[in-house]
């Protein structure tokens, strides 16, 4: 469990790193940028990745870390580490569900490393911000040494651990849209032990409209495919109804229909799918009260 | 003084939690090499050839060997029975029996050098069939795991008092049970180790660092392997970070590391990373059981017939002694007048399977628990009951069970008060409290299910153990054992004994453990023996100490020994504390005046004495458990709601010791019957490769745990103590699953497996 030899580059700044990606990738290197290291280092500790060089991105984090509100906009710094989400005030007013899934991201020697940009460009499919991103329809920019770009999490999620992200590019920042006062989220997730990859996740997002019936409306599943699936649509179809036990059911079971998750070793198909049902009528419940919450105040 | 049974806190903790342990990876010497090990990527395979050419020339790289370069002998038996077909791993031969097992080894500046050598060596295996699944291992046509062999049997034995079978003919009320436990992995914190150290000239000297539970049988092994005096080999256990079993059997890591040493006339050590600790350290549990019951109608046991498959992957590093204790332990707590027990041990193409915790002890637990619940449902008593009724009484010890131990010998219990030890359960668990909130939950999305379980423990097993005691000229009291700590606190359970004896204070009372150069003879720590071995022995070299100190401190003072009394590090007159002596002054004169003098104490010089203690007889601890949980019917997520332990482990040398180890064993069985499992597939590939897939509970995930002592001592030590270090693994996986049943029951679930997953008890929604 030791990682194949490297050569580890610090680079000073945002464009040094982009400047020695192009040039390194130019001359057929396998370089890999590193952040908080929580999937890169144990992959390599056990070979399965073995990359010829690293840029290490922490030398940056003085520039692209930071948690920032404007104009109806999160910007989040892509090396902004977990623990920082967790703990911030304006997250917890911008966007709780990002509060409220920090606490179900690994332990805290992982939320202390690990970073949101890191969290995206590994996109484990199982994972909470991946989810909640695809959930919120955030956007990422992208940069390489010549220009920038500017993705959804549609665009930017292939498959098991795979992005658009060139190998020249990184991510530099990762945009969320703010939670409108009256909007209630949610997510509701299992694991077999605290802190582990969700075996399923559901994310929600709801408002209301003045009768009190059900008006903006999204709903994600994490851990039930190869990437975050966004199934707001199915929810969408019940815009104008008053939110009940009996639309949640009926959201939930539709919802299942549109997901085609794997056997693996700790949970089969039809259990991925009886927990996505689960979670998915919890998820809306529990977003709906809180929307009534937030209303009422 | 009464220093025993005081809940004294441990004496090596602050040492440890300020980070100044001293575990086999940090010790040092100068020119040290690090080992690393080619493994077999094939469950069944023959090697044609290992390409090292690339490897060679890599930078750091010392040396390497392959099957085509060595030639060692199959690792020695141990633990030999007549019922056993033995086939032990020949360390680097050309067969590879299980994906994992050693295939070359790389010495190198450092274990990076080392991997980056492994990972540019080529080996060419012509792939063999092979068998993973237990269950097919003894099938009609299976392929063969040694194709030496001619079927994968490797033992074949049974337990028989009466006739099971007939009176299970003619019993009133027969139930039938079918389950099976899944495979675990022992996962100390610290995983294997070993450093070896070759000293030149004639007489070579070979020390070994190790990170072992048995030094003085790694020496033995050494010995033999290598040609040398028991003198010229030195294993030292230094500061070992957990091992429950994994640290118990000799290893061809072990072999090979020290061979290397000798080769390259350098120190080498090799520190087992833990994806090589899951597919190379043993495993254990593995099991499948048919069983039945016979009682009568009103619930006594009139006969327990078993059948059962145990696993033993590809070697029997540890002979057959797990299937040999569960079928002995069957009956545990309570009189079964007929019992059969018949066991086949069967070679998979897996890691090898050896005593973890508990040691086939809760699969005999299991058995006998699911039999009384079965029976207790079927003729609908309570199964809090059903125990009461058939507990061997109170007045009947010792107890001779019929069966023939794991040592050969009669099986005789010798001392125990089940029935007030499950009293004791059901009361300060609050049993028919959560009876009553069990019928009074009225959710319709979860349900609450009790579980109750009682086992017995076999423990503070032979052949024997030594201690050295001496007191030194400051007055501190050395005990030196044949036992190894990996962390139970003997350093501070031994003091206690011996403190008291001596009069002295415990902080001034120092073990010595792990060093086969401290002791000349010794055993090892498992199978819950130091407190009631070693600790006798601490306590018979001890008292013979005392005798010494008598014995001259009478001549100096001109008293009687029965005038005499030691106390803070004195020995003094009674009724007159100023015509006294200090123990260090006693120690400073027995080592004899100036030489060329006359030696005229009346002992024999040095106030040093050495006891091996040698156990009649097994000495049985029980415990019994008390389990309440909660199933969300629609993820079938598992949460405990109530733990309770209460268990006999004779006299308690210090309580805050014995309930750590309680409440570890309950961790490490809530691990067995919720989390844990070592997965193969079918053609014997591990699936379970890392701690994110082979999923250990952590603190998260445990309940609070109320532990409750009984205490009733054992005649067959001084000390009264029974061992307790695998009492809590023993009935929890049992009691977790038996709630889990019982809450789940009602929605049509059997459980016929540990562990049991959320994935197995949700209940398919029926408003899909």
């Amino acid at each position: 469990m030791k990682p194949a030899p490297f050569d580890y580059i610090v680079p000073q700044s945002l464009e040094e790193a982009l400047g020695l990606l192009h040039d390194l990738i130019a001359q057929g290197v396998d370089v890999k940028v590193i952040a908080g290291g929580q999937s890169l280092m144990p992959l390599m500790n056990m070979r399965l990745a073995t990359p010829a060089a690293l840029i290490d991105l922490e030398s940056l984090s003085g520039e692209l870390a930071y948690i920032e509100e404007g104009n109806g906009l999160l910007r989040v710094g892509p090396l902004t580490p977990h623990y920082r989400l967790e703990e911030s005030p304006v997250i917890a007013r911008a966007c709780p569900i990002i509060t409220e899934a920090e606490a179900l991201i690994g332990h805290p020697q992982i939320r202390s490393r690990g970073t949101i940009g890191g969290s995206l460009s590994h996109a484990d499919p199982s994972a909470e911000l991946p989810l909640i991103w695809t959930l919120l329809e955030g956007r990422a920019i992208l940069a390489t040494k010549t220009g920038q770009r500017v993705l959804r999490p549609q665009e930017f999620f292939i498959s098991y651990l795979m992005t658009a992200l060139a190998p020249d590019e990184i991510i530099t920042e990762v945009q969320l849209p703010v939670a409108l006062e009256g909007v209630g989220q949610a997510l509701e997730e299992f694991s077999p032990r605290h802190g582990d990859f969700a075996l399923a996740a559901v994310a929600c997002q709801v408002s209301l409209d003045e009768a009190g019936c059900l008006r903006g409306a999204r709903l994600a599943v994490g851990g039930a495919g190869p990437t975050p699936i966004d199934v707001s649509e199915v929810l969408e179809g019940y815009r104008g109804e008053a939110v009940t036990e009996k639309l949640a059911l009926a959201v939930a079971n539709q919802m299942v229909t549109h997901l085609d998750p794997p056997d693996d070793l700790h949970a089969s198909r039809e259990y991925r799918l009886n927990l996505v049902r689960e979670l998915g009528r919890r998820a809306i419940l529990k977003s709906y009260q809180r929307c009534l919450r937030t209303t009422d105040v | 003084m009464t220093a025993i049974g005081k809940p004294v806190k441990r004496l090596v903790d602050p040492r440890l939690l300020r980070g100044h342990g001293r575990y086999v990876a940090d010790i040092h010497r100068p020119g040290l090499l690090h080992a690393a090990f080619v493994r077999s990527v094939h469950a069944h395979a023959e090697i044609i050839g290992v390409d090292i050419s690339r490897a060679r020339g890599l930078a750091g790289v010392v040396a390497i060997w392959t099957p085509d370069e060595v030639a060692f002998s199959p690792l020695p038996l141990l633990f030999a029975h007549p019922k056993l077909d033995p086939v032990t791993q020949t360390p680097l031969g050309h067969m590879v029996h299980h994906v994992g097992e050693p295939v070359a080894i790389v010495v190198a500046t450092s274990r990076y050098r080392a991997e980056d050598a492994i990972a540019a060596i080529r080996v060419e295996y012509r792939v063999l069939s092979g068998v993973a699944f237990l269950h097919e291992a003894l099938s009609k046509g299976a392929p063969r795991v040694h194709r030496d062999r001619p079927h994968n049997l490797a033992g074949e034995f049974e337990q028989r008092v009466g006739d099971a079978q007939a009176a299970l003919r003619e019993a009133p009320v027969v139930v039938h049970d079918h389950f099976e436990v899944g495979r675990i992995s022992c996962m100390p914190i610290e995983t294997r180790g070993l450093l070896a150290e070759w000293d030149g000239g004639l007489d070579k000297h070979l020390t070994v660092y190790a990170a072992t539970q048995t030094p003085h049988m790694m020496r033995h092994i050494y010995g033999q392997y290598f040609g040398l005096e028991a003198e010229n080999v030195r294993v030292v256990a230094p500061d070992v970070g957990g091992a429950f079993g994994a640290k118990e059997p000799f290893y061809v890591e072990d072999l090979v590391v020290a061979w290397a040493a000798r080769e390259l006339s350098r120190p080498v050590v090799w520190i087992e990373d833990r994806l090589e600790h899951l597919s190379a350290a043993v495993h254990e549990r593995e099991q499948i059981h048919e069983s039945a019951m016979g009682l009568t109608r009103d619930g006594r046991i009139l006969a327990v017939h078993d059948q059962f498959l145990a696993g033993t992957g590809a070697y029997v590093p540890w002979g057959i002694i797990v299937p040999i204790i569960t079928s002995t332990l069957i009956p545990g707590t309570f009189q079964v007048p007929h019992y059969l027990c018949h066991a086949k041990v069967a070679y998979t193409n897996t890691t090898p399977l050896a005593p973890y915790r508990g040691a086939g002890r809760p699969q005999a637990a299991m058995v006998i628990n699911r039999l009384l619940d079965a029976a207790a449902l079927k003729l609908g008593l309570d199964p809090a009951e059903i125990r009461r009724r058939n507990f061997i009484p109170t007045d009947a010890f010792p107890y001779e069970t019929g069966l023939i131990s794991r040592e050969g010998s009669p099986m005789v219990i010798d001392s125990g008060d089940y029935p007030d030890l499950w009293e004791t359960l059901l009361q300060e668990g609050q049993y028919s409290y959560w009876r009553q909130r069990q019928k009074a939950l009225d959710e319709d999305d979860r349900a609450i299910g009790i579980g109750v379980a009682i086992a017995l423990e076999n423990t503070g097993m032979g052949p024997f153990e030594g201690a050295v005691v001496s007191v030194k000229e400051n007055g501190t009291v050395t005990v030196a054992t044949g036992a190894a700590s990996q962390g139970q606190g003997h350093e501070t359970s031994l003091a206690q004994i011996v403190a008291d004896v001596l009069g002295v204070r415990m902080d001034s009372v120092r073990v010595h453990e792990g060093d086969t150069d401290a002791v000349p003879l010794g055993t090892g720590t498992f199978a819950s023996r130091t407190a009631a071995i070693a600790g006798s022995a601490a306590h018979g070299a001890s008292l013979l100490v005392k005798q010494k100190i008598l014995a001259m401190a009478g001549q100096l003072l001109e008293a009687s020994a029965d005038d005499l009394d030691l106390k803070d590090g004195r020995v003094h007159v009674k009724g007159v504390p100023e015509k006294s002596l200090t123990l260090g002054d006693l120690a400073f004169m027995a080592q004899g005046p100036f030489p060329g003098s006359t030696y005229s104490w009346p002992i024999e010089p040095g106030l040093s004495a050495t006891h091996y203690f040698v156990p009649a007889g097994a000495v049985y601890s029980a415990s019994a458990h008390l389990v309440v949980v909660e199933v969300e019917k629609h993820t079938g997520q598992i949460k405990i709601l109530h733990y309770v332990s209460a268990h006999d482990c004779g006299r308690e040398i210090n309580p805050l010791i014995v309930k750590g180890q309680i409440i570890g064993g309950i961790v490490a069985g809530i691990g067995t019957a919720l989390y844990e499992e070592v997965l193969y597939d079918r053609e014997g590939q591990l699936l379970t490769n890392s701690l994110m897939d082979y999923l250990i509970p952590g603190a998260v995930e445990m309940p609070d745990i109320i532990s409750l002592s009984q205490g009733t001592p054992t005649p067959l030590n001084p000390l009264g103590v029974k061992g307790v270090g695998e009492s809590g693994a023993i009935p929890s996986p049992q009691a977790v699953s038996a709630a889990v049943q019982d809450a789940v029951r009602g929605w049509g679930i059997a459980i016929r497996r540990v562990p049991v997953h959320s994935q197995d008890v949700y209940l398919r929604d029926p408003r899909s």
